[in-house]
């Protein structure tokens, strides 16, 4: 266990390029795959079900997509760390880099720029060049302004980083769907939570 | 037995559509195909990007997602229906549903691409490096085109601008009309689509005349999913409806689960077609 840690701990620590190359492997060889257009189709039909169920209120639509995503990033981030067996992040910068580089890698094949940093280094932005969620997509007219189309990812993110004691607001900024240059998404960190015993166990 | 190419009709002319963005459902289908040579609309889809430029070329399919995010998104997907039904039928009514719409939109999707020459307008694909290369490839990126125009046989027309997916198509694939040739197209080309590998059997049942069999020993996309209150193969059954349906094939799809020796998970789609469907078999041909 340790050995694996300290392994793990002086591939992270030692460049950017080998966190790359470390879920490269994983990902080429230690996943199982499904065809990726598959996974958009599934999720645009939910998206549309979920418009017409909430009556086209697209607000309703982006608050339940982010709770769909809550509930997938509590339990996903089990998944990531037995497949990755990351140890804890130093620093903020380190979990944006892991998000990028290695969540997205693994789990969508995908590896969103991290950028846009705040002076006080606790927000920063994912700019997603490809998303799989929106292939295929084109909003309808009333939905363009209001629709956050991959608004589950917000939620993965905010149920997942929550799980490992980081409380973080997530949220799109901008998307390709609704004719900006660029999706872009932003992760605030607001603090970190101490670890608690659940109520009932000693 | 060919036939020529019908690009859908537009009723509506395409001038609202350089200040706007989106599918306007109001007013339905406007041509925003990839071989749309008009100025205006190309400029228009320079900034915006339009989904036909790069998803439909049959050098799209290839991508990979994990089987883990699927099954997340999937798991999300039942409980939803869990949450928005009261029976159990209803469920599965959903989940089928949901699949219903996918399958109708796979027909036009794999013959589409089947239709494409092989080979022509690859270079027409390639997956860009960033937002603003994708926004210079929807006009100048086809400048890369005249490697395209070489490699094909189909797609020999010379002018940067008309390098695009129809010009690299001579004629659309026949649909299936006989029974068993739509058959064979989902067990064999929608199957692999799906999950990379063609159904294990299709059986022709003994006892009714208009009922099929589709047999998937190991069901992908339920693997992690225990219970089995409730059927949640009938996402797939929906997609083997709205695919036949769209052929023409009128058709009720059902899961049933049929554990065999080595196959615990083994699912059974039994197809019933409409009495229409056999009285046009019996007649044609």
């Amino acid at each position: 266990m340790s050995a694996n840690s300290a392994n793990i701990s002086a591939s992270s620590a030692g460049s950017k390029k080998s966190l790359k190359t470390f879920s490269d492997d994983i990902w080429k060889n230690k996943t199982a795959k499904i065809n990726a257009e598959l996974f958009t189709l599934t999720y645009g039909s939910i998206v549309s079900q979920l418009c017409t169920d909430f009556e086209r209120d697209f607000k309703k639509v982006n608050s339940h997509l982010s709770a769909m995503g809550y509930n997938i990033g509590v339990r996903l981030i089990e998944d990531f760390l037995a497949r990755t067996a990351l140890p804890r992040c130093d620093s903020f910068t380190q979990t944006s880099e892991v998000i990028s580089k290695c969540a997205f890698k693994i789990f969508l094949n995908v590896t969103p720029q991290v950028g846009n940093w705040s002076s006080s280094k606790d927000t920063f932005s994912l700019f997603l060049d490809e998303n799989p969620l929106s292939d295929f997509v084109e909003l309808p007219m009333d939905a363009v302004k209001e629709l956050w189309y991959s608004n589950i990812l917000c939620g993965v993110l905010k149920g997942a980083l929550e799980m490992v004691q980081m409380d973080c607001d997530v949220w799109f900024v901008s998307d390709v769907l609704r004719g900006d240059q660029n999706t872009e998404m932003r992760v605030k960190l607001n603090r970190i939570m101490k670890e608690e015993i659940p109520a009932g166990e000693d | 037995m060919s036939h020529k190419i019908i690009n859908p009709s537009t009723s509506v002319p395409p001038a609202n559509a350089a200040g706007s963005t989106g599918y306007d459902y109001t007013i339905g289908p406007q041509q925003t195909l990839p071989n749309s040579s008009a100025q205006s609309v190309a400029s228009t889809l320079a900034g915006t990007r339009s989904v036909y430029h790069e998803s439909l070329h049959p050098g799209a399919h290839g991508a990979h997602v994990s089987v883990a995010a699927y099954a997340f998104l999937f798991q999300e997907m039942v409980s939803q229906a869990r949450n928005a039904s009261k029976t159990v039928s209803e469920i599965e009514l959903r989940l089928h549903r949901h699949g219903y719409h996918i399958g109708l939109r796979l027909l036009e999707l794999l013959k589409f691409r089947s239709s494409v020459t092989p080979g022509s307008g690859r270079s027409f694909f390639h997956k860009s490096g960033g937002p603003a290369a994708t926004a210079g490839d929807a006009v100048g990126g086809a400048g890369s085109a005249p490697s395209g125009a070489g490699a094909g046989g189909a797609g020999s027309i010379g002018t940067a601008q008309d390098e695009s997916l129809s010009s690299s198509i001579t004629t659309m694939k026949r649909r299936d009309l006989r029974l068993l040739e739509v058959l064979q197209f989902v067990h064999g080309p929608v199957w692999l689509y799906l999950f990379d590998r063609a159904s294990d059997d299709l059986v022709k049942s003994s006892e009714r005349e208009n009922e099929y069999m589709i047999i998937d020993n190991t069901p992908s996309i339920t693997r992690f999913i225990s219970s089995t209150n409730v059927q949640c193969d009938f996402f797939v059954c929906g997609i083997i409806e709205g695919v036949l349906d769209l052929a023409s094939f009128p058709c009720t799809v059902t899961a049933h689960s049929v554990p065999e020796d080595k196959f615990d998970r083994r699912v059974v789609f039994v197809i019933r077609f409409d009495q229409e469907v056999l009285e046009r078999e019996a007649l044609r041909f």
